[in-house]
């Protein structure tokens, strides 16, 4: 990979591709290049950044927002499936008979 | 993917731990099929089962399905739990496994109606010129910014979509979601490298501007 012919567009995969492991030696000497040379993807990288760990802190706080929201829906959902237990209890009786 | 004891920090931590004993008085209710033991299960994880299957799928009836098709996996699986595993990490993949059975099999909708959420991504729109005001920490106390990054990720095509849930939501590492979605480690790079991409350039005028 040429560090002077590092466009954007791949400076923008390479920067993904960091937040999954580390870059081979060259990869990273080109991204190192390509930053020091580009102020758009230095803020890209920083935005990336905050971004995943936004995501991964995701999960967490959202069971807090969708409980209240989803009551009615899981009250449904768990007497729906209280049916079917129900159901495949009885005709395990059924067939046991 | 099958559902396993094992998953990324992400995953594991995002379901409060119960006592072990909580947990073991309800993995033998669901052993000995006591509805009752089903209706506290809903009452305890239900919000999170809905929650995780409606990242995956956007419309609210697919992650209902979704969640009842998670029961019956884990019917018929729950002889094969292993009591020292932590069940709330285990239930977690059940229900991140049938999200993505239905993903893969469900027939494709048109998704217009998420367009009056949040505009789709935009793969025209400029990239930043400035570092977000918005920090991480800040995205995840406010709701009015959570709900705009879910929303966000809902209108991503599912191509982007589901990569982007199961490595950075999930933290599943890569080898996995490569196995898990049958595509090689380049394509879910250039995969992850767009869904990335794109979210971020849709959430911009918010994050650059709050």
């Amino acid at each position: 990979m040429d560090a002077n012919h590092l466009t954007c567009e791949q400076a923008e995969a390479l920067i993904s591709d960091s937040l999954d492991g580390g870059l081979a030696p060259e990869q990273q000497e080109a991204l190192d290049d390509h930053l020091h040379a580009c102020p758009t993807c230095v803020v890209d990288m920083q935005n990336a950044v905050t971004l995943r760990m936004t995501l991964a802190g995701l999960g967490r706080a959202e069971v807090a927002t969708v409980r209240p929201l989803m009551s009615d829906t899981i009250q449904r959902l768990a007497a729906e499936t209280r049916r079917r237990v129900l159901e495949a209890a009885e005709e395990q009786r059924r067939a046991a008979r | 993917m099958k559902p396993s004891p094992t998953a990324g920090p992400g995953t594991a931590g995002a379901i409060a731990s119960r006592p072990a004993s909580d947990q073991a008085s309800l993995v033998e209710g669901l052993r000995r099929g006591d509805a009752l033991a089903y209706e506290r299960l809903y009452r305890d994880h239900g919000a999170r089962m809905l929650a995780v299957a409606r990242r995956y799928l956007p419309v609210m009836q697919d992650a209902e399905d979704a969640v009842q098709d998670a029961m019956v996996s884990l019917v018929r699986a729950i002889g094969t739990f292993e009591g020292n595993a932590s069940f709330t990490t285990w239930l977690h993949r059940v229900v991140v496994n049938a999200s993505l059975m239905r993903v893969r099999t469900r027939s494709r909708r048109p998704e217009t109606s998420l367009q009056a959420v949040v505009e789709g991504p935009d793969e025209g729109a400029p990239r930043s010129s400035a570092r977000w005001s918005v920090t991480a920490s800040q995205a995840l106390e406010r709701e009015d910014l959570r709900q705009l990054v879910l929303a966000g990720i809902r209108a991503l095509p599912e191509t982007y979509r589901v990569p982007l849930l199961l490595r950075d939501v999930e933290e599943l590492d890569m080898a996995t979601i490569c196995t898990g979605l049958g595509v090689g480690l380049s394509t879910l790079k250039t995969r992850l490298s767009r869904a990335r991409a794109l979210l971020r350039r849709n959430l911009e005028p918010t994050f650059g501007a709050a």
